[in-house]
């Protein structure tokens, strides 16, 4: 008994575990399994069996009866959403206030460190060096009106997020695959792994 | 606190101008709640045409462009309201025309308990996406990379650059620039007027919009059900709490407003059927404008099913006004489709154009629609009602054009992703096909509302 038990609280805690925002969430939900079957299943089938019942329901309360079948379901499905919506903005509202937003750690921050240090006016061209998804994207649509450009060469100032680098001589900053930058003076750090460089332009 | 009356003073003026709009064209039943609701989105759709025309005329996005668009919209505004009178304005009945106490009192407990229930869930999905809305960074990537950032181009650039080799400034607003402007010139123009990019008050139409279905719906519901709370409140329900709607009530993807703009324009071509006015058959095409203007599936899926269910009709009921509303986003969506045409942007940038059928299709369809967590049980409870009602009710003129215009939106999805290369690069993958079907289900939900209320349809 105290297995079976068990096994149905596992099952129960697996249940509700919250589907937490991640970068496909815009594009679908997973949903939840309850014994290895979809809950969407499970309520969809059950709707279906709702409609077997109403067949044989008196003509003149059908309608009403299919509609309170039918909502039922549905609100049974958006009770558990509900859920992970709420944990959603349970984990939003703790984690921004350490600048993390879900898969995002400490980029954004970071970008408001950076929009801080540079100057509005005029427009800075930024190079960057780090993981390139979705980072790459976030700093492009967060530093404009600055642009970001392909080659170090056209940059005013140099981003490195979290990639490893040396610094060799007085301004000559080096990675595992080569020069990254021949003159560039660093301006900070916002935490470790994220620096801001101003190029210096070699004529 | 300045910068919010900026922005408040910008939603009264765009809401004003759309409401005169509607004067114009003679929409004004009442000056309700409804024309207060379209008139904002009507605005809206104004507001960002008239900005991408002064961008592709050459002009600049400045407070000159800007203001001239407001000082002439209130003026003719204005001017309206003082020939037509205000009657109403403002009043009562503005906000409610009609007693929700009259159909509480009808309600059976366990239903006045289900109404109380969903009410509830509606409030609390507003309050939290109100919260993401200016709390949230910038996070998925298409909002980003698809819609904000060629916004936020346009608004630091002032000007639309048409040469592509021009590396100083993003070529027709920069990154994914074959999609439609009304998200991104309507966002470039808002920030210009507030005077600055504001990450939430930028994606804030996205949750009026959103406010804007609800209240359309439960109007709708009511005026079907004759004041049936009950029936109301759960096909209001069922279209704002469409799983994946709620995400995308706070994050500025196109997919859900194109929805919107499909089921208004749906609305108000069936309310023509239903009623005969002209009216709703302007109102009808510029909400199809508006969906075709937001994203190229509003071209693909709808365009192409309301233009032909209106063309088969026109011929079968000699009713040529029909194809008002086509023509109407067809000509309002020329200057986009000459320009789509000059620079050759395709429909879908990252498809190549082969066609054949892809097995596993329909098992992936039936794995998205039935079993994942993004439609709740809707896709079990469209074919049921279809069953149930629809031999009932297919007499019925206007049901017989919302089925057909449903049904080809529907074989169109099916061929997009099944026949297309959009099976690989947006099907396969699952990076568009839960979008489509929740910009598909909105009119669903409308057209299982209308079924389920034949009966109750005034002609």
């Amino acid at each position: 008994m105290d297995a079976i038990f068990s096994q149905l609280s596992a099952e129960f805690r697996k249940f509700m575990e919250p589907e937490l925002i991640r970068p496909w969430t815009i594009n679908l939900l997973y949903g939840h399994k309850l014994f290895g079957i979809a809950f969407s299943q499970i309520l969809g089938w059950g709707f279906i069996l709702g409609v077997l019942i109403y067949l044989i329901f008196p003509r003149q309360r059908r309608l009403q009866f299919f509609l309170t079948m039918m909502i039922s379901f549905w609100l049974i499905f958006d009770l558990r959403l509900n859920y992970d919506i709420y944990k959603n903005y349970l984990t939003a509202k703790a984690e921004l206030q350490k600048g993390i937003y879900f898969t995002i750690e400490d980029f954004y921050p970071f970008l408001d460190y950076i929009n801080e240090k540079i100057a509005i006016a005029p427009v800075n061209k930024i190079y960057y060096v780090g993981q390139h998804w979705p980072y790459e994207n976030i700093l492009q649509y967060y530093l404009l009106p600055h642009k970001v450009v392909g080659n170090i060469r056209e940059a005013d100032y140099l981003v490195l997020y979290r990639f490893p680098f040396h610094i060799e001589g007085d301004r000559k900053i080096v990675s595992e695959k080569g020069v990254i930058c021949e003159q560039c003076e660093w301006i900070g750090m916002f935490r470790p792994g994220c620096n801001l460089f101003k190029v210096n332009k070699i004529s | 606190m300045i910068l919010f009356l900026t922005f408040l003073l910008f939603q009264i003026l765009v809401t004003n101008i759309g409401v005169g709009i509607l004067r114009a064209i003679s929409f004004i039943k009442r000056d309700d709640i409804e024309s207060l609701a379209i008139g904002y989105l009507i605005g809206a759709v104004a507001f960002s045409f008239y900005i991408f025309l002064i961008l592709i005329a050459g002009g600049s996005l400045s407070s000159l462009s800007v203001g001239m668009f407001f000082i002439v919209g209130t003026g003719g505004t204005v001017y309206l309201i003082g020939k037509r009178g205000a009657k109403n304005y403002l009043s009562q009945e503005c906000f409610l025309p009609f007693k929700i106490s009259d159909g509480w009192k009808k309600t059976s407990t366990i239903q006045k308990g289900l109404i109380s229930l969903m009410g509830v869930f509606i409030c609390f999905k507003l309050f939290l996406g109100l919260w993401f809305i200016f709390n949230a960074p910038a996070y998925f990537d298409d909002a980003i990379t698809h819609w904000n950032i060629r916004a936020k181009n346009i608004y630091f650039e002032k000007f639309l650059n048409f040469n592509p080799e021009n590396k100083e400034m993003s070529f027709l607003g920069g990154s994914i620039f074959h999609y439609p402007f009304f998200l991104v010139t309507y966002k470039a123009g808002l920030s210009l007027f507030i005077g600055q990019w504001h990450e939430g008050y930028a994606n804030i139409f996205h949750f009026i919009t959103f406010i804007i279905l609800i209240m359309i719906f439960f109007l709708k519901s009511y005026e079907y059900s004759e004041g049936n709370i009950f029936i109301t409140t759960v096909f209001t329900f069922m279209a704002a709490s469409a799983p994946l709607a709620f995400f995308h009530s706070f994050t500025a993807h196109g997919d859900m407003i194109t929805g919107i703009f499909f089921v208004l324009s749906l609305i108000y071509l069936v309310d023509y059927i239903r009623k005969n006015e002209m009216k709703e058959l302007i109102l009808s095409g510029i909400f199809l404008f508006g969906a075709t203007f937001t994203k190229n599936e509003g071209l693909v899926l709808i365009f192409s099913s309301i233009s032909l269910t209106a063309i088969i009709f026109a011929f079968l009921w000699k009713d040529w006004r029909l194809l008002i509303p086509s023509t109407i986003a067809f000509a309002l969506l020329l200057p986009h489709n000459l320009m789509r045409l000059f620079y050759n942007l395709r429909l879908n940038p990252i498809a190549d154009d082969s066609i054949g059928y892809h097995k596993h299709t329909v098992k992936i369809f039936s794995i998205v629609m039935t079993e994942w967590g993004h439609s709740n049980i809707l896709w079990y409870i469209v074919p049921a009602i279809l069953i149930l009602f629809l031999r009932y009710a297919i007499q019925k003129k206007e049901i017989k054009f919302t089925f057909v215009a449903l049904f080809l939106v529907g074989v169109l999805i099916f061929f997009t992703f099944g026949f297309t290369a959009s099976f690989t690069d947006n099907f396969k993958n699952q990076m568009a096909v839960n979008r489509t079907l929740m910009m598909y289900s909105f009119s669903l939900v409308y057209f299982l509302m209308m079924l389920t209320n034949t009966k109750r349809i005034k002609k």
